[in-house]
């Protein structure tokens, strides 16, 4: 109850703010453009199911790109920001527990980023059928939550920033830093790893170990749990490794879930405000 | 049960030590005025009551509960007006107060009726961002009082107020108490602790160093006046012959008139020691002391005393 007042509170404000109709718009454009761009070039000659699939392949890669820095960029002032300004002492001068305070934060903010997702991507929905003539719509909504989920986890990267430290410039440091990790430098730097781990080379048969690394951020959680609705995408990977199917896509995308936003709580918990 | 206990309260950041050992009970029912200059430690001491920071030592309970422990059911019985804070730019009025009704189990107070209580039902649908501080100030005042609370805790109220907006925050601070909540309010101005406290605590670098009703703390300074004679010349010999009668504490020279700090009693024995001194008194007034007085009083008394210890 204390949680969702926060939250209904949080989304006001970023409603208010027209962050949350700038995204709309931002989304419509978005996921409208790349479908109708995407419709004009009949990649599939003719097989409209294949077209389908491709499309929401194509949506899944830019939204990939977009959502994080969207994420970031509506998280990382949430507590910081507020301890900042003063305001803090408005919120946790009402019975709220801190924690009322980081997960109503979370869920206000994700809501920021998550009703642009949802309506820009209906909005592509229905184009499809318009000028493709199908989409698998089930799997289609079943993508539309994971990418929530998915803004979901970098929220929680934001958050869990904003609330372990006292400046918003902090703040803005750190979720900057992860973007450039697991956005930019990742595949070099577990390459790197391999490299040194192999003595210095790179071996003809990459170890499965290799791939898990490599899809542990949030981005390549989210990239392999597509593939649960996408048949024959390029994530799929001939292993046998349990922890190379895509349903642990899933696992990894519960740990950027629960874990940022979890240790900036327990920072936050017992700070001098 | 104090509707405030403070024991041994201690709070050090880093080397600083911003509470040391403090001390204090605030009855229910009753108005208790925190009084000190800025940096006394007197928002430190709120924001230890509302669990903003943890003390390094000593214990706090509000209303019962472990200021820590349970901080917030102590909220929930608590309407807060914090200094130094900011309100949400981009919310109106009306979001604000929606959002302490929400926040508190058993409120289910009218938002309007609440901002026409502290006078900025006309701006209830303005975004609070645009608000003036004075505004912004009677807004957090309304969110305080929803709900009822048993106990009002206010940090420096008056902040941002003109005279006017200083007077109906008293008022309201009167309503409060005779609905039976007790207020504890912090402040560095005199007079407005002077207007409608019922006791007062007077905080010194971090250290109580007087508690006690106005009356009584008056009667401690044993009934001092400030007198102000005009004279028709002030000479060297004037001022030593003041200087030199016994119960005046300080005399000072402002062009043809002094300045002196004495016992009520001894007024008298002032105005002949400037006649015999050769002057003539054309004039004088006297004031009981003010709480400045009272003030400075009991900090260099408490200076006095560490000189000794």
């Amino acid at each position: 109850m204390s949680t969702l007042a926060i939250a209904k509170k949080d989304f006001q404000d970023g409603a208010r703010s027209k962050t949350l109709w700038g995204l709309t718009v931002l989304f419509v454009l978005f996921a409208g453009g790349i479908t109708y761009a995407y419709s004009s070039f009949d990649l599939f000659a003719g097989n409209e199911e294949a077209s389908a699939l491709g499309l929401i392949g194509i949506i899944q890669s830019a939204g990939a790109v977009l959502v994080p820095i969207i994420a970031l960029l509506v998280g990382y002032k949430s507590i910081a920001g507020e301890r900042e300004s003063g305001s803090i002492k408005l919120l946790l001068g009402l019975p709220h527990e801190r924690r009322d305070m980081v997960f109503g934060k979370l869920i206000g903010r994700t809501l920021v980023v998550a009703v642009p997702i949802v309506v820009g991507y209906l909005v592509a929905a229905v184009l499809a059928i318009v000028l493709i003539g199908t989409l698998p719509f089930v799997d289609f909504l079943l993508f539309v939550g994971l990418t929530v989920l998915f803004g979901l986890a970098y929220m929680s990267v934001a958050v869990g920033f904003s609330s372990a430290t006292s400046s918003t410039s902090r703040a803005a440091a750190l979720a900057l830093a992860v973007w450039v990790i697991f956005q930019i430098a990742w595949s070099l730097v577990t390459t790197v790893i391999l490299y040194f781990a192999n003595g210095q080379s790179l071996p003809a048969r990459f170890p499965d170990w290799y791939y898990l690394l490599n899809r542990l951020g949030p981005d390549g959680g989210y990239g392999v749990a597509t593939g649960l609705l996408l048949p024959d995408t390029n994530t799929a990977l001939d292993r046998s490794a349990w922890f190379l199917q895509e349903w642990f896509g899933l696992v990894i995308l519960a740990f950027w879930i629960l874990v940022p936003v979890g240790l900036g709580y327990l920072r936050f918990r017992t700070v001098d405000l | 049960m104090p509707a405030i206990e403070l024991q041994g309260v201690t709070k050090r950041f880093g080397d600083v030590t911003a509470l040391s050992d403090v001390d204090l009970e605030v009855e229910e029912g009753e108005i208790y005025g925190f009084l000190g200059p800025n940096g006394a430690g007197k928002s430190t001491t709120i924001d230890v009551l509302l669990d903003f920071v943890r003390p390094t030592a000593g214990t706090a309970r509000v209303l019962g509960y472990d200021a820590q422990a349970e901080s917030v059911e102590v909220r929930n019985r608590v309407g807060v007006l914090p200094d130094a804070f900011d309100v949400y730019d981009r919310l109106t009025g009306r979001q604000h107060v929606q959002f302490a009704i929400d926040s508190k189990p058993h409120a289910d107070d009218d938002p309007i009726e609440v901002l026409e209580r502290v006078g900025i039902a006309d701006a209830a649908d303005r975004k609070a961002g645009g608000y003036s501080k004075g505004m912004g100030q009677r807004l957090v005042l309304g969110m305080a009082l929803v709900g009822q609370p048993d106990l009002l805790i206010l940090d420096e109220p008056s902040t941002g107020l003109d005279p006017n907006g200083a007077r109906e925050m008293r008022e309201i601070i009167r309503e409060e108490r005779d609905r039976g909540a007790t207020v504890f309010f912090s402040s560095h101005i005199l007079e407005q602790v002077e207007a409608v406290c019922d006791r007062v605590g007077i905080l010194r670098q971090g250290e109580v160093v007087a508690e006690d009703s106005i009356a009584a703390l008056r009667e401690a300074v044993g009934g001092q006046a400030t007198l102000t004679v005009t004279v028709d010349t002030v000479t060297e010999g004037v001022g030593a012959a003041v200087r030199e009668t016994e119960g005046v504490s300080e005399v000072s020279v402002r062009g043809e008139q002094l300045v002196v700090s004495c016992e009520d009693s001894v007024k008298r024995d002032v105005l002949d020691a400037i006649e015999d001194a050769g002057a003539t008194v054309q004039d004088f007034a006297t004031e009981r002391a003010s709480l400045e007085e009272l003030f400075a009083y009991y900090t260099e008394e408490a200076d006095v005393q560490e000189a000794e210890a």
